[in-house]
Order: structure tokens, then C-alpha cells, then sequence
């Protein structure tokens, strides 16, 4: 669907139901968020499903989401919006942040904590009472649509020297934690996601968990759902589960190549 | 050897527990028994890895799963009494089956990492008790080997179910009365056993001391436990005579008392660590902190970001490029699309200059069972690793004193030497702890360094970390508060000139799990 004169978010818009497992009370949380028109901040790890959880609340909701991955050059500007030089000379473009307020759609900053300072503090006035979104180059004062969301992401795991999230930041937010399922949740969910047999879905989670506890070994991350769910798609495309796994959880993990070895063993242990 | 035992073991079943060399026997001659690896547990879990285990990452591999099957799945020591030699060889055998069948459910891939030690062409095929042991220990682990001996059959038999799929001996109890039983069947053959000289042909099984209580009534282990433990003989301390090849720097001191410096008062001699000393320090497996560390520094910004030059992308138009645009646009040129101003975020690059207290209260051992200053150089050499592969420069001096006419400041690392040149590597090795704590000189040279580095540091932040044992002292003063007075000067002095100075304690040393933030934090203070 191209963007048209009715509707600007037509690509942004879910056309199909995102699979999503509840594992607590996160959908009634999030909808009362929404009615409330609160912003949501979202913390957990890397890929524990955090994003699908977003996608899924958007088509539950039936609005349109604009995701934003943010990053360490991310500015006000790619937030906001900004002038463009075209032929006839300079033209105003929205910001995906300024598009979701003024059209009214869920606006999702992934990793949040990435982004530059100026851009975290050009959403504060949207989050606040006022829902407003000062688009200062243009001269404009954009007040939000009653349906407009703001939810970001946070991985409090990844911060390594002064990327905490700011207090300031932080509490303009309603927070839901994420982690990684429970055992059983997450061989189902892995299971569901790539129709490996339940028996291959424990082993992958078990092997996830352990590559998780690496964490305190100096490892950044462990295998996340995500990975695992990768992991079980190369199996059904043919590989075995050790060459799935070196490939998909082993491989991607780390650079370290004393870390890289304990994970190849961890690997080679957990198969036949 | 395997690079990483610790953390293999701990990514297995999430045990904790510091690895150590077993030292060389005495003497050691061919018909000395193989070293097997040691499990202790008195306090805090140490695994022993046989001297051959550094040679054989196969070796040390199947070592290290065995442990920690054996710490995830065993049970607390047992009671000797009542068990003949034979019985508790027996038990041990049905045991190290028991872990290692339970550990092979969860992780099926381990077998394949034990069993090339049990089979193959020298696998044990005769009928003394000893080989029966091994042929046992081999048809426990694999069930596709059929073993023809009666007795090993029938203690397959009661090992496992009938339909062979599952654990019979599931408790401590159970596999005792099953040792005890097949034990006496043993005994019945007649066939003799010799504890003493007994060693399982799989060669990464361990001793199994760790399966029963200490018992005072036996003869103590001849076996050495650590490796190159040093035996801190100082050797006599050495005289404050000056070195004869070296000149003093002089550096004045705060005197409290007078209110004034001290003109010209302590020595300093800058000389390298002793590299000729044979290598006797242990260090600790530092590989985790290390990565720790490194990832810590990694997310290091230095201040907002500066605007530079023309983009083809940014939030902010270039006045300049857009008037050249606009120009190039009336001549039926095409404009240069760099029309925006480019913001640059600057890393941080950190200069940093560890200075190490190498006085002779370090040689303290520490909870750890290690000396302070052992444990302080690993940290040390972790820190100075991690910095250099975040692309800081740093340098190391270890310093002590012997009055104020002789303050040796002890080069580790310069500036621009590689973390991992050998030269390097013997200084690490051969400091040894000796004379008193005059910090104050040491930071007023380590800031005479640092300045002298002049240009190369420009644009970088300059820290001199501290790792020290606790309060400075020397034998020529008298008043504690006076040199404790000279130091808060010299810190003083430092940050005058832009340069932090931040102290590491022995209590953050010793908090092995916030180390690398407390060291990040003090880095980016």
C-alpha cells in the first residue's frame, strides 16, 4: 500500500497478525498504556521479542507502527524532520517521529539508548502532558494525534560506560521488563516459529541458556530467542543441528576467540 | 590446553571455580604413577588439572567436563567406613559412570569428548582387577560396546535398567551397595589390588578424593597442589645504597608540619623491573576481566560532538555549501549534494599510567590463597590489555621505597611497548614485593612521565590509576600524617596540571564481579 493523500502511514500499517506468546500480563498493560496515552518503555535483553511484542500490539490495536533503530548518529533532525534542497529549493520533510505525532501512529525508538542526547531530548515534550512535538526549523508547533504512542526499547544489559538510560529520561515512561522465556515457554515459541520437533527445541534452548550464563564471562549477550529461532530454520532447511548452531548461535556471538571456542564446544556438547 | 577452562566449565552447568597446575612430582622419574587431576571444595572450588593437561586440549577438555558432571551431579563426601580398597575403587568407577551417563542426557555431544580415552587400540583387554575396572568404566559409557567378561556384564546389568535405556543406581546409597556387591565378587576371584599404583586408563579421570570424608588416619597426599606458588623469600632487604648505574631524580615534598615543600628531598631512581629473575609469579586465569574490561571501555564518548566540514547528510545546512549550490544551480551545474554540516562524535582516547605499589606488605597473601601483589599485576595486566586493545595507550610502574634517599620507580611497560612483547612479559614475571610505600614521590614522578609525553597525549584524557595496598609509610618517617600530607599534595599537583588520579583498593580487588566497572569508572573519572 503506497503512502497516499488519505492515509501518509499506509506502508507502515500490519497487514497480517504478527505471532506473539503472552507470557504474563504485558497485552493488558500495554493496551491500558495506550488508552491512557502513556509512553511505554520496553526493557530486556536482545532479543527476547520485544519488537514482535510492539508489532503485535500494533495490529491488535489497529494502528500503524513507525520503528525507528536508533544509533549513535542518530540527531534530532532524523527524528524530527528537516529541510531538503530540491529544484525548486528547499522542502520540509517530516521526521518519522513528527510523522507518527501528526498522523497518529506508534512511534517505536528501538535502543533507545543508542541515540545521541539531542535526539532523546527532542521527544520529551511528547511524552509529558503536553504531547507536543516543537519543529523548531520550520517554525511549527506540531500537538499530537489523540492516537499517537510513543514506546521505546531499552536493553539495560548492554550499557557499557555512560549508556544507562538518564533518570530524566527514564521516568517519563510506563516500563514492561522483558526476559527471555521460561524453559517450556521459550521450546514452545521455538518450536511454533520453526516446526523443529520439541525435542530439538530443548536442546536449542538449553544451549541458549548456557551461551546466556557466558554473560558473567565476559561474553556481551547470549543467544537470544531470536538466534535460536534462526538456528531451528537452518535445520529445517537441511542443515544438522551442529552445523545449524556453529552457524547461527556460535558464530554470531562474539569475536573473542576464547569465547568463540568455549561456545563451538558448548555446541558440539549439546548434539549427538 | 584449553584457552578458556574456566569459562568452559562454568558455560557447562554454571559452576564457578578457579583452575591451578598441579605442581611436577619430585623427582619425577618413568616409573613415577600419572598425575591425575584433584577436585577440592574447601570454600571455594578448585579444580587441579594434571601437569599434561597444558599439552593436550583434548585432555584438558574431558578433564574439565568430568569435574563439572561431577560438581553438577554428585553428591556430599561419603563415609569410608567399612569399604575394603577394592569397594571404593569400584564405587569410584560406578560414580564417575553415574555423572558423566546423567551429564550425557543433557549434553549427548560430551560422550565423543570421553570416550576416545576409554577405547582405541591400547584399550585395557586383560583380566586383572585393574583392567577390569577400565573395560567396566569403558561398557558404562558406551553402550554400544559389548564386553564379553561375565562380572563386567553383570555390573552393566545392575547399572543400568533392564531395558538399558536408564539409570538404575540412582542415590549415593545405591551405588554403594552396588560397589560394596560387585566388590566382593572380586574378592571371591582372588584377584590382588594395589591402590597405590592404581590409575584408571582413561587419563582424564580425576582422583575421586573429593567422594569421600577426610580421614586424619591416613598417610597425607605426597602431592603437591600448586604450581609456582612463590615462596616469598625476600632474600634480605636490600640496603638503601644507590644503584651504581642510575641517577636520582629529585622531587620535592610537603612537609605539613612547616607548611612548606621541601626542597629537592626524595630520591627517585627510574630503573627497569628485574627481568632476570626466573619466572615464578602465577598468575590468575585474568582472560574474564579482560573482556570485561575491554567491553566497558568500549562505550567511552568524550564530550558532545563538534561540527565539521560538508555532508551529504546532517541536520543543519552549511551556509557556505548552500550558496556554492544555489551558484551552481544558476549556471546548470550539478550542485554538490554535500550541503549539510557534518558533526563528528569524538572517542575518547585515554593515556593512562598504572602505578603499582610493589612494597613488601603485598607479599600478604590474600583470601584467594594468592599474594596481593600477584593478584594487583593480574588485575594490572587485564587492565593494561583491555586498554590497549580499545586503542588507549597506557603504560606501568611499580615503585617502592628505602628512605627518602632511595625511591625506585619500576618501568613494566612503557608507553609505546606492546602489552604482549616478551620484554614486557619478564619484567611482569620477575617484581617481586620488597621495602616501603613512599607514594607520594612515586605520583610525582609518574606526573613528571606523563607530562613528558607531551604532544603524543594531546587530545587525550590522562589518568594515573593507583593500586595500592593501603596507607603510604616509609622507615625514615616517623609521623604517619606526614606522608599522607605529601600525597594529598601530590595529587593536588597532578590535577593542576590535568591530569586525574584515581586509587585502586585491595577491598575492590577483591570484588572480583564489580572490578571491571569500579576500574571503568576510575578510568573515566
Amino acid at each position: 500500500m503506497p503512502a497516499t493523500a488519505d492515509d501518509p502511514l499506509a506502508v507502515w500499517r500490519l497487514t497480517r497478525e504478527p505471532y506473539y506468546r503472552a507470557v504474563g500480563r504485558e497485552q493488558a498493560s500495554f493496551e491500558a498504556a495506550a488508552a491512557a496515552r502513556l509512553p511505554v518503555l520496553l526493557t530486556g535483553p536482545t532479543g527476547c521479542g520485544k519488537t514482535r511484542f510492539v508489532e503485535h500490539m500494533a495490529w491488535r490495536l489497529k494502528r500503524p507502527l513507525v520503528t525507528v533503530a536508533c544509533h549513535e548518529d542518530l540527531t534530532a533532525g532524523d527524528l524530527a524532520g528537516r529541510w531538503l534542497l530540491d529544484a525548486d529549493g528547499t522542502r520540509w520533510q517530516d521526521g518519522p517521529l513528527a510523522l507518527a505525532a501528526r498522523f497518529g501512529a506508534i512511534c517505536y525508538l528501538d535502543e533507545l539508548v543508542e541515540a545521541r542526547s539531542d535526539a532523546v531530548v527532542v521527544m520529551h515534550p511528547l511524552t509529558d502532558s503536553r504531547r507536543v512535538l516543537p519543529l523548531d526549523r520550520r517554525g511549527e508547533l506540531l500537538h499530537a494525534h489523540p492516537d499517537f504512542l510513543l514506546v521505546a526499547s531499552y536493553n539495560p544489559h548492554d550499557r557499557g560506560m555512560h549508556r544507562a538510560l538518564k533518570p530524566s529520561t527514564r521516568q517519563r515512561f510506563t516500563a514492561l521488563a522483558f526476559d527471555y522465556p521460561q524453559a517450556d515457554t521459550e521450546t514452545a515459541i521455538v518450536a511454533r516459529e520453526t516446526g523443529v520437533d520439541a525435542l530439538l527445541a530443548a536442546r536449542l534452548v538449553a544451549l541458549g541458556a548456557r551461551t546466556r550464563r557466558l554473560r558473567d564471562d565476559g561474553l556481551e549477550d547470549g543467544a537470544s530467542t531470536r538466534l535460536l529461532v534462526h538456528a531451528g530454520q537452518l535445520v529445517r532447511a537441511g542443515l544438522s543441528p551442529r552445523d545449524a548452531c556453529l552457524q547461527a548461535v556460535a558464530a554470531p556471538l562474539t569475536d573473542d576467540p576464547e569465547l568463540a571456542e568455549v561456545l563451538r564446544l558448548l555446541v558440539h556438547a549439546s548434539f549427538d | 590446553m584449553l584457552r578458556s577452562t574456566e569459562t568452559w566449565l562454568h558455560a557447562l552447568w554454571g559452576t564457578t571455580a578457579q583452575i591451578a597446575i598441579l605442581a611436577p612430582a619430585e623427582g619425577a622419574d618413568q616409573n613415577q604413577p600419572a598425575q591425575r587431576a584433584i577436585l577440592t571444595d574447601a570454600g571455594s572450588r578448585t579444580l587441579h588439572l594434571p601437569l599434561s593437561a597444558q599439552a593436550s586440549p583434548s585432555l584438558a577438555l574431558a578433564v574439565t567436563s568430568h569435574a563439572a558432571a561431577h560438581w553438577r551431579f554428585g553428591g556430599p563426601p561419603q563415609p569410608r567406613a567399612g569399604l575394603k580398597q577394592v569397594q571404593m575403587a569400584l564405587l569410584g568407577v560406578l560414580e564417575d559412570a553415574r555423572v558423566e551417563w546423567l551429564a550425557v542426557q543433557e549434553l549427548p555431544g560430551l560422550r565423543a569428548f570421553w570416550l576416545p580415552f576409554h577405547a582405541g587400540e591400547d584399550a585395557p583387554s586383560g583380566l586383572q582387577f585393574d583392567s577390569l575396572l577400565d573395560r567396566l568404566a569403558r561398557s558404562l559409557l558406551d553402550p554400544a560396546h559389548q564386553d564379553p567378561h561375565p562380572w563386567v556384564r553383570r555390573a552393566r546389568a545392575i547399572f543400568f535398567d533392564r531395558d538399558n535405556g536408564s539409570l538404575a543406581l540412582r542415590t549415593q546409597g545405591e551405588v554403594r551397595a552396588a560397589a560394596s556387591a560387585l566388590g566382593n565378587e572380586i574378592g571371591q576371584m582372588r584377584l590382588p589390588f594395589n591402590a597405590a599404583t592404581y590409575r584408571p586408563h582413561a587419563a582424564y579421570r580425576d582422583d575421586n578424593a573429593h567422594l569421600w570424608q577426610p580421614d586424619e588416619t591416613l598417610p597425607a597426599s605426597d602431592q603437591p597442589l600448586a604450581a609456582g606458588t612463590s615462596d616469598n623469600a625476600a632474600g634480605g632487604e636490600p640496603s638503601d645504597q644507590r644503584p651504581s648505574t642510575a641517577t636520582p631524580v629529585l622531587y620535592q615534598e610537603w612537609d605539613y608540619r612547616i607548611g612548606r615543600y621541601r626542597p629537592a628531598w626524595a630520591h627517585v631512581y627510574q630503573l627497569d623491573a628485574n627481568a632476570n629473575l626466573p619466572s615464578r609469579r602465577r598468575f590468575e586465569d585474568s582472560a574474564v576481566l579482560r573482556r570485561r574490561m575491554t567491553r566497558a571501555l568500549a562505550g567511552m564518548r568524550a564530550g558532545p560532538p563538534r561540527s565539521e566540514g560538508r555532508a551529504a547528510c546532517g541536520d543543519q545546512f552549511h551556509p557556505a555549501a548552500l550558496i556554492d549550490a544555489s551558484v551552481d544551480r544558476r549556471l546548470r551545474r550539478t550542485p554538490d549534494d554535500r550541503v549539510y554540516r557534518r558533526l563528528l562524535s569524538p572517542r575518547a582516547t585515554l593515556s593512562v599510567l598504572l602505578l603499582v605499589d610493589a612494597s613488601a606488605s603485598t607479599s600478604a597473601v590474600a583470601g584467594s590463597g594468592m599474594r596481593l601483589l600477584d593478584r594487583m599485576l593480574t588485575v594490572v595486566r587485564a587492565c593494561v590489555e583491555a586498554l590497549e586493545r580499545a586503542g588507549h595507550s597506557c603504560a606501568a610502574l611499580a615503585f617502592c621505597s628505602r628512605t627518602r634517599h632511595r625511591v625506585d620507580l619500576l618501568r613494566l611497560k612503557d608507553w609505546d611497548e606492546r602489552a604482549d612483547d616478551p620484554a614486557v612479559h619478564s619484567r611482569w614475571q620477575g617484581l617481586e614485593p620488597g621495602g616501603s610505600t613512599r607514594t607520594g614521590a612515586a605520583l610525582r614522578h609518574a606526573t613528571a612521565w606523563m607530562q613528558a609525553r607531551g604532544m603524543q597525549a594531546a587530545g587525550s584524557r590522562r589518568q594515573i590509576l593507583l593500586v595500592t595496598d593501603g596507607e603510604p609509610h616509609d622507615v625514615d618517617v616517623h609521623d604517619p600524617r606526614y606522608l599522607a600530607h605529601d600525597l594529598r599534595r601530590a595529587i593536588a599537583e597532578a590535577c593542576r596540571l590535568g591530569i586525574g588520579v584515581g586509587s585502586l583498593t585491595p577491598d575492590a580487588l577483591a570484588r572480583r564481579h564489580t572490578l571491571h566497572t569500579e576500574l571503568a569508572r576510575l578510568l573515566a573519572a
